[in-house]
């Protein structure tokens, strides 16, 4: 019974990071769309701070993963 | 008397869970950690996707300089006419229009949408793309309306004893 409830508990979590992960990587696809757009229209001073956030984005998913295992 | 209901014992209804010893709640548990995991990857391609497009970007900017070409020469356009060429590749097809006695501009004949090609209007004074209507202005390749995102990409013109000379893309 308690291992039921613990489980339960922690579906929430997960479910709640899976939310927060979708989320990032959606921004993601936008900024990567924004970048190639830059980069087709010779845009130069998007490219590097799109890259930046994107890793943030990548950071961010990868601790919430870790966090829960 | 009654005949009472017979009650299972015990052991018969450990039996199918043996048979089935699945949790449901663990399992979808499990289902959607390795869905994360899956969008981790996605997430980390991305960020390779990114990198790449700064790469492509670095090269570009230390590219060699594009390659001269005769489109022409003046004599052989009239004025309100235009011709078609490629530049700087086989596969990159161009436009030359002659706007009047002095001026010549030139285009990338590809609509920034999606790549088709696009018709010169004279009369009108636009490109037309006719896969989207996309239109752009004749003099300058701005685009004025429709899908596309950004102008035409323009050809530097040179001009040397009564030919007209290619000599580089502006996007």
């Amino acid at each position: 019974m308690k291992d039921r409830r613990y489980s339960k508990n922690a579906s929430t979590i997960l479910n709640g990071i899976l939310a927060i992960v979708l989320v990032l990587v959606i921004i993601q696809l936008w900024l990567l769309m924004a970048s190639m757009n830059a980069y087709l229209a010779n845009d130069f001073t998007f490219i590097w701070p799109a890259l930046g956030a994107s890793l943030l984005c990548f950071l961010l998913n990868l601790g919430l993963l870790l966090y829960n295992k | 008397m009654k005949e009472t209901k017979r009650v299972q014992p015990i052991t018969e209804a450990t039996k199918w869970r043996e048979d089935f010893p699945v949790d449901e709640v663990k399992e979808h548990f499990v289902e959607r950690r390795e869905f994360t995991k899956f969008m981790l990857l996605i997430s980390g391609s991305f960020v390779l996707g990114q990198v790449y497009i700064g790469l492509q970007n670095i090269f570009r900017k230390t590219a060699q300089q594009s390659p001269i070409k005769k489109i022409a020469s003046i004599e052989s356009l009239k004025v309100n006419d235009y011709i078609t060429f490629n530049y700087p590749g086989k596969g990159d097809t161009c436009i030359l229009v002659r706007l009047d006695e002095t001026k010549f501009v030139a285009f990338s004949n590809k609509c920034t949408h999606l790549m088709c090609p696009v018709i010169p209007k004279i009369e009108e004074k636009i490109f037309f793309c006719p896969c989207h209507a996309g239109y752009f202005d004749l003099a300058t390749g701005n685009a004025l309306s429709g899908p596309p995102p950004r102008g035409l990409a323009r050809v530097k013109l040179k001009f040397l004893n009564g030919d007209i000379y290619a000599e580089g893309m502006v996007i």
